[in-house]
């Protein structure tokens, strides 16, 4: 142990006499959640929709989706709406057919929905469907008492006390789920724990780094002439890894949660499930590190790997949102099971007994990549 | 190959190593290696660049694996492979393996926590190495802030370290001033003095000359030669070339000197004298008294003795730089 300890000492000692770690470790998070809160933060719904038209039926969607906490503008002209989603002003574009729009309850046509490709476009649009379903289900059957004699006026009169008799009786339809899946969810906590695993897991990826530069130096190869074991080495720089991004890790679950009143839920499920993705994203850096004998190959992998990976396991775009094939795929990558466990964690107010079925994919993960990265090590070492 | 020769020494060897072989694809790196070095023994590894002396240390450090063959270190049959005999071992690589971002205290600390020093010892065999290596008052820097020569000092403190049984030093005068490669020659006398058996691997025939009790020249993989210095001068059969010059009585010096002891040939064209001497230092004192009987009154002497760059052309037609 007291070897171990010395290899991962030394690997923190010599990443912190790097002064430019500091911006990385301290710095580079904080302004990571200041740009994701200044993006997010402060925002009091769901998202903010730009609906084309300000006819009867616009307004009436507009109550709607307001009701469920989205924010709506109203727009003339649907280009311009769809060119304020491509730059991310707004989170969703709706054109309703015109008819519709116009309230002339002709729902026949088609309801355009452009969603930016941004997490709370595609929640935004989980809601949307949402609120046009239920408008579309009042307006059939106000159509139908219509067509039954019962005057317009007396049955919206009906429906809307609807609200103020009770009890009712609450249906969710499967196709409801997605919006539920985030009902949770503070308007920052979904980005702050999609940020936080890309993040982590990109900086522990760059460990593959000091490694290939322990070989270069010729100290891996001197280290392994010791009385040590391959296995100890890796483990001892892989703690060093941990270490690191662990502090990053709890600095942005810490940072966030103060600045932006992020929701973490169960604090020891958090810490868990972050330090287990941290082991396992330190494990993923290191076996790169063995595999690869350039510095800067590594650095471009370990980027290219860190997107892709952090894409795939739900950091960009919510694992809810992925097509069945995809999931499947998404279920290879630590960020899926951290997404699952904070998914858990944040809207189910799970608990550390909750989250011990991705706790222990992560825990796997560690258990194969470490002895893996061990193994090609020695392999790195013995080529001429 | 030749047959592994032991040294005088009765003592079990430090380091056996038998028939080693290594190939990288269809090179052989190493080809069939055997030699022992006994207690307290410095034993020269001398070849040219890439005749295998690094991949045989690194076989030897257990960080590669042979094809074939065997290597008893330190009393363990197992060699490297096992962890404690692991703990004899003192490696000095060719290149500066140390980390720059590190002082020297903390370098040598590293790997006298991963050699299992305990902490209090640890701090004290810092102290004496850092005194031995002279590096004491400049302990706390940086190792990137030091020269070459600084660099290659406490290369060597920290194979040293541990005070192991067996010391290796991979080329360690490799790209030094001459200034600092001479401190380096000297450390390794002083350890050599101490009864530390040192395993010195060079391409530089003087420092194998200088510092080695016995030789083992390799060539492309293979021993092609094993001895002391003598025995390899031996091998070439050469003898040494004394010139005399000088005046008065030469032509009778002449004569004279080719019917001396030790002498196998002597040639005189007036001035100077040419003779092939067997062992020349063993005879010069009597040559000079027989020339100056003659009464040739000698002025000069120079003295050229076949050299193991002579032997390696001898053994290989090739030139040990070459």
């Amino acid at each position: 142990m007291n070897v171990v300890a010395a290899i991962a000492t030394t690997a923190l000692r010599r990443y912190f006499r790097d002064r430019s770690n500091y911006f990385f470790v301290f710095l580079f998070p904080l302004l990571l959640i200041l740009v994701l809160g200044l993006q997010f933060g402060g925002i009091p719904n769901m998202g903010t929709v730009g609906l084309i038209g300000t006819g009867t039926g616009a307004r009436e969607l507009s109550e709607e989706l307001e009701q469920r906490d989205l924010t709506v503008q109203h727009f003339d002209d649907a280009d311009e709406a769809r060119d304020l989603v491509s730059r991310g002003r707004i989170d969703v574009a709706i054109e309703l057919p015109s008819r519709w729009a116009e309230g002339e309850r002709d729902l026949s046509g088609t309801v355009r929905i452009t969603p930016s490709s941004f997490a709370k476009g595609q929640a935004a649009t989980a809601a949307i469907r949402q609120a046009v379903a239920s408008l579309a289900d009042r307006e059939l059957a106000l159509g139908s008492l219509v067509s039954d004699g019962v005057d317009r006026k007396t049955a919206e009169h009906a429906f809307d006390r609807l609200d103020s008799v009770g009890p009712r009786l609450s249906v969710t339809k499967a196709g409801d789920r997605m919006e539920n899946e985030f009902q949770n969810l503070g308007q920052f906590d979904l980005g702050a724990a999609q940020q936080l695993a890309l993040f982590v897991f990109l900086s522990a990826l760059t460990g593959a780094i000091p490694l290939i530069q322990s070989r270069e130096l010729r100290v891996t190869q001197r280290e392994l002439t010791t009385p040590i074991s391959t296995l100890q080495l890796i483990v001892g720089e892989g703690l060093g890894r941990i270490a690191i991004a662990l502090v990053q890790g709890l600095y942005i679950v810490a940072g966030t949660a103060l600045l932006f009143g992020v929701s973490w839920g169960d604090p020891i499920a958090t810490a868990a499930t972050v330090t287990m993705f941290c082991g396992a994203s330190a494990g993923a850096g290191l076996v790169i590190g063995a595999l690869m004998d350039n510095v800067n190959a590594a650095a471009g992998t370990s980027v290219g790997v860190g997107l892709v990976t952090a894409a795939l396991g739900g950091s960009m775009m919510p694992i809810e949102f992925f097509p069945s094939g995809l999931l499947v795929i998404s279920r290879v990558t630590p960020h899926h099971w951290a997404y699952r466990a904070f998914a858990t964690i944040q809207r189910d107010g799970g608990g550390i007994g909750d989250v011990l079925g991705p706790l222990g994919v992560l825990a796997a993960m560690i258990f194969v990549l470490i002895p893996l990265a061990s193994v090609l090590l020695r392999r790195a070492v013995a080529r001429p | 190959m030749t047959a592994a020769m032991s040294g005088s020494n009765t003592a079990p060897p430090v380091l056996s190593v038998n028939g080693l072989t290594k190939a990288f694809g269809s090179r052989r790196a190493v080809d069939d290696v055997s030699f022992e070095i006994s207690p307290g023994e410095t034993y020269g590894l001398l070849g040219p660049n890439g005749a295998g002396k690094t991949t045989t240390i690194s076989m030897i450090a257990g960080l590669l694996k042979p094809d074939s063959g065997h290597i008893r270190l330190c009393g363990f049959e197992d060699g490297p492979t096992r962890r404690e005999a692991r703990a004899h071992l003192g490696l000095v690589p060719q290149d500066l393996a140390i980390y720059p971002d590190l002082t020297a205290r903390e370098n040598l600390v590293l790997f006298g926590r991963l050699q299992g020093i305990p902490r209090r010892r640890l701090r004290e065999r810092a102290d004496e190495v850092l005194d031995v290596i002279g590096l004491s008052d400049r302990s706390g820097d940086l190792t990137k802030e030091y020269s070459g020569g600084m660099k290659r000092r406490l290369n060597i403190g920290i194979g040293l370290l541990h005070q192991p049984d067996l010391l290796i030093l991979d080329e360690p005068t490799v790209g030094v001033d001459p200034q600092s490669r001479n401190a380096i020659l000297e450390s390794v006398e002083a350890l050599s003095r101490e009864g530390l058996a040192l395993l010195y691997t060079t391409h530089y025939m003087e420092e194998a000359e200088r510092l080695c009790d016995r030789i083992g020249i390799v060539d492309q993989g293979s021993m092609v030669a094993e001895g002391t210095v003598d025995e390899l001068l031996r091998i070439t059969g050469e003898a040494d070339a004394v010139s005399l010059s000088g005046s008065g009585s030469v032509l009778e010096a002449t004569r004279a000197l080719g019917k001396a002891n030790g002498v196998v040939a002597a040639s005189g064209d007036g001035t100077t004298i040419s003779l092939t001497v067997a062992d020349a230092p063993t005879h010069l004192a009597s040559l000079l008294a027989t020339a100056a009987r003659e009464g040739m009154a000698v002025t000069d002497v120079d003295v050229s003795r076949p050299d193991l760059e002579d032997v390696f052309l001898h053994l290989t037609g090739r030139a040990l730089r070459d």
